[in-house]
């Protein structure tokens, strides 16, 4: 063609274009660039740099470098309350999660046509969580700390996906717009309230001498004890991040192309495998931004695991405000929240950080 | 009457669907030959799409029953069905590769890797797309798309493959080019195909029989030369083709010719093709291809072998490839007549607008409906 030639040079010369995109843009990014620096990054770097200083009577810091808060980590980190029995306890429990948890995930690969192998990686995760959680529930010190939020939080948003799920469905599939936005409105309502009332509701609810327990008193059972447990705690993590969950899903599912599901019957798909194969490939992003957001507020959670786990240092946020409120050791709450912020990040690459981002952003 | 078992058969028989107070399809009976070519045609929302997903499974009937190969499958869910679906969206998988959307029929039917990765192969070839087995859909463009939705469907041998408007999403070059390719296919396949369409072009290139459809109900099935030539209704004359409709009275006949006369006082005779047993004074229309109506100064056009009205030569518009010109009748009807240009004569000869003429076509050109 005759146009050819001259088309690159066009292209490549930089006198006649306009200014960058990047450029005219800049004005609008100003001020949300240098809140985030105010905001985020430099309080960031601050937490740093303090985790290296040494602390002051009555909170603060010296302006003197040490490495004694990191030391310290690190020591508490390995001194263990509890012997080796425990640990091959956990093993054993681990492994016989893992025996469990294989039957379904095999069978379910096998019914869906999968592979087999990604199933049973599946499986090992459920059974390392489970020996985590036993190693946490008897030791005591900043590693089990930290194991026992991160299993929490993943139990937290495993449980409010087998939830949302449903929910973000049946509110989608709703026909009229009005029903939609109602029960949209009803998903948002708990944040009408503080969440300090509403965890307090909580404990009123479950108390021992609760509502709940008088009137299963009054039925002829027996009272449960559900404060100050695990299960206490990781209800209230569900609990108040279930909208996160439900509000990203529901997004996700409203754009679900159901010609896709159509077509995946047509070709003689179950409807478990139009489910597994077409459906939640569909839904995927909104799956891991309504994961991140409830992993991260859960791993985070001060209120819930103070107020429903009976005020010991359950998760990291009880052990931070430890440091910096009662023991006034500020440089070394900074290595926890240094340390924490790493777990956290690291959470987040190894399960969605990789191979999803382009579906995620 | 006990249903065809041949392979590739299709029976409907009495199906009615009804959307709540909607009569979306009404009684429809409908014998689809094995290796047939067949059509549903009809302006939307007339229950073409709705009888088509009666026999794919994704609805089910209110009443009657659906008959696939024999096999009476109406309470058969769509994912045991023996029948493939092309959709008008292509509803092609976004998060897999061409060669696993193709293969996803076969997976899910567990047929062992090798005979997964020949087969994939082959209906790639058939659509010419070797070579595109790792793009996603997005990086595909609209008909490339829509071949890969066929390959999908037609590798998995369906006994009937059902096209719901594949072509509409494509701009008009590729719709012609996909039109020859779908004939293709379905000469190299022998496959049953029923077409779901709203372009009477569409359906009249490709199709061995049409079923013209409105509000529910079939008002034709036949060839395309029966549906174009002897319509038998008035919506089937309007829907396919351009047709000139003449309000007539009947005032007499017999079975091989039927007397009719015009509002403007014209007597004419038309074959009594879809109007046998008409009683004098019964209302008909006369229905004439414009193409088959003559035009001549008034007096010139035979009236023994033609049915000839005169009126007022209105208007000549150029077209292009033919001239088209609109008479007007003396009750005020009008009447037009199309003739193709040929290099350097004037289509209509002579005749200039305000002329008084003649329009005739020969016995048998028109046809009497209703």
């Amino acid at each position: 063609m005759m146009a050819e030639p001259t088309a690159p040079t066009t292209a490549a010369d930089p006198s006649s274009t306009r200014p960058p995109a990047r450029r005219r843009v800049a004005p609008l990014l100003a001020p949300g660039l240098l809140w985030i620096a105010v905001a985020y990054v430099v309080p960031g770097l601050l937490v740093v740099v303090y985790s290296f200083l040494t602390p002051k009577l009555g909170g603060g810091v010296v302006w003197e470098a040490t490495l004694d808060s990191w030391d310290q980590i690190v020591a508490k980190g390995r001194r263990s309350t509890a012997g080796w029995g425990t640990v091959g306890a956990a093993v054993l429990r681990g492994a016989a999660a893992v025996a469990v948890a294989s039957v379904p995930a095999v069978a379910a690969a096998r019914y869906l046509g999968r592979r087999i192998s990604a199933s049973l990686a599946l499986a090992a995760l459920f059974g390392g969580l489970v020996a985590v959680n036993h190693l946490a529930s008897e030791y005591n010190n900043y590693t089990a700390v930290f194991a026992r939020s991160v299993v929490w939080s993943v139990l937290a948003t495993v449980i409010c996906i087998g939830l949302a799920l449903p929910l973000a469905v049946f509110i989608s599939s709703r026909r009229s717009p009005v029903t939609k936005n109602a029960l949209l409105i009803a998903v948002m309502i708990p944040f009408w309230t503080s969440m300090l009332v509403r965890t307090y509701a909580i404990r009123f609810l479950f108390a021992n001498t609760g509502p709940l327990n008088n009137l299963l008193e009054s039925l002829g059972l027996d009272r449960i004890v559900f404060l100050n447990t695990r299960f206490a705690v990781i209800l209230g993590l569900v609990y108040t991040a279930l909208p996160f969950m439900i509000l990203p899903l529901y997004a996700a599912t409203e754009r679900v192309d159901r010609a896709q599901m159509e077509a995946a019957r047509d070709l003689g798909a179950r409807p478990p495998q139009v489910f597994a194969d077409v459906f939640l490939p569909m839904v995927k992003p909104g799956l891991i931004v309504g994961g991140v957001m409830v992993f991260v507020l859960s791993v985070s959670q001060y209120l819930v695991p103070t107020l429903l786990g009976g005020g010991k240092t359950n998760m990291i946020a009880n052990l931070l405000e430890l440091q910096f409120g009662e023991a006034f050791n500020w440089p070394l709450g900074a290595a926890i929240a240094a340390l924490f912020s790493v777990v956290t990040l690291a959470s987040l690459y190894v399960t969605v950080g990789r191979r999803d981002q382009e579906q995620f952003l | 009457m006990e249903p065809n078992h041949e392979r590739g058969t299709v029976s409907l028989r009495e199906v009615t669907k009804r959307f709540g107070d909607t009569l979306a399809v009404a009684a429809v009976d409908l014998e689809v030959k094995a290796g047939e070519f067949i059509s549903l045609l009809g302006p939307s929302g007339c229950g073409k799409t709705t009888t088509l997903r009666m026999i794919s499974g994704f609805e089910h009937p209110s009443e009657g029953r659906v008959f696939i190969s024999g096999r009476d499958v109406t309470d058969t869910p769509a994912h045991r069905r023996t029948v493939n679906s092309v959709f008008q969206s292509y509803a092609l998988f976004g998060h897999m590769t061409v060669a696993d959307n193709v293969a996803f029929g076969l997976r899910v039917k567990r047929r062992d890797k090798k005979t997964i990765e020949a087969k994939v192969h082959e209906a790639l070839d058939l659509v010419q797309l070797l070579g595109f087995q790792s793009r996603y859909p997005g990086q595909l463009s609209g008909g490339q798309q829509q071949r890969v939705a066929l390959a999908r469907a037609v590798v998995n041998e369906p006994e009937v493959l059902l096209l719901d408007e594949p072509l509409s999403a494509l701009d008009l070059k590729l719709r012609q080019a996909m039109r020859f390719e779908l004939t293709r296919l379905h000469g190299d396949l022998g496959m049953t195909f029923v077409f779901v369409t709203h372009d009477q072009t569409e359906a009249i290139t490709m199709s061995d029989r049409i079923a013209v459809m409105d509000q529910g109900r079939i008002h034709q099935l036949g060839t395309p030369v029966d549906i174009y030539e002897r319509p038998a209704s008035r919506f089937v004359a309007e829907f396919i083709g351009e047709v000139n409709m003449l309000e007539a009275a009947v005032v007499g006949g017999d079975g091989a010719r039927t007397e009719v006369l015009l509002p403007s006082g014209h007597r004419l005779t038309c074959a009594p093709v879809g109007a046998d047993g008409l009683s004098p004074g019964a209302p008909v229309v006369i229905a004439v291809r414009p193409q088959r109506v003559l035009l001549a100064p008034e007096g010139e056009i035979d009236p023994g072998g033609h049915a000839v009205v005169t009126g007022e030569l209105r208007e000549l518009l150029f077209l292009g490839d033919s001239t088209r010109g609109t008479v007007r009748l003396a009750d005020g009807s009008e009447l037009v007549a199309t003739r193709y240009n040929e290099a350097g004569t004037h289509p209509f000869g002579l005749l200039r607008p305000g002329d008084r003429v003649d329009a005739g076509w020969r016995h048998g050109a028109a046809c009497l409906v209703e």
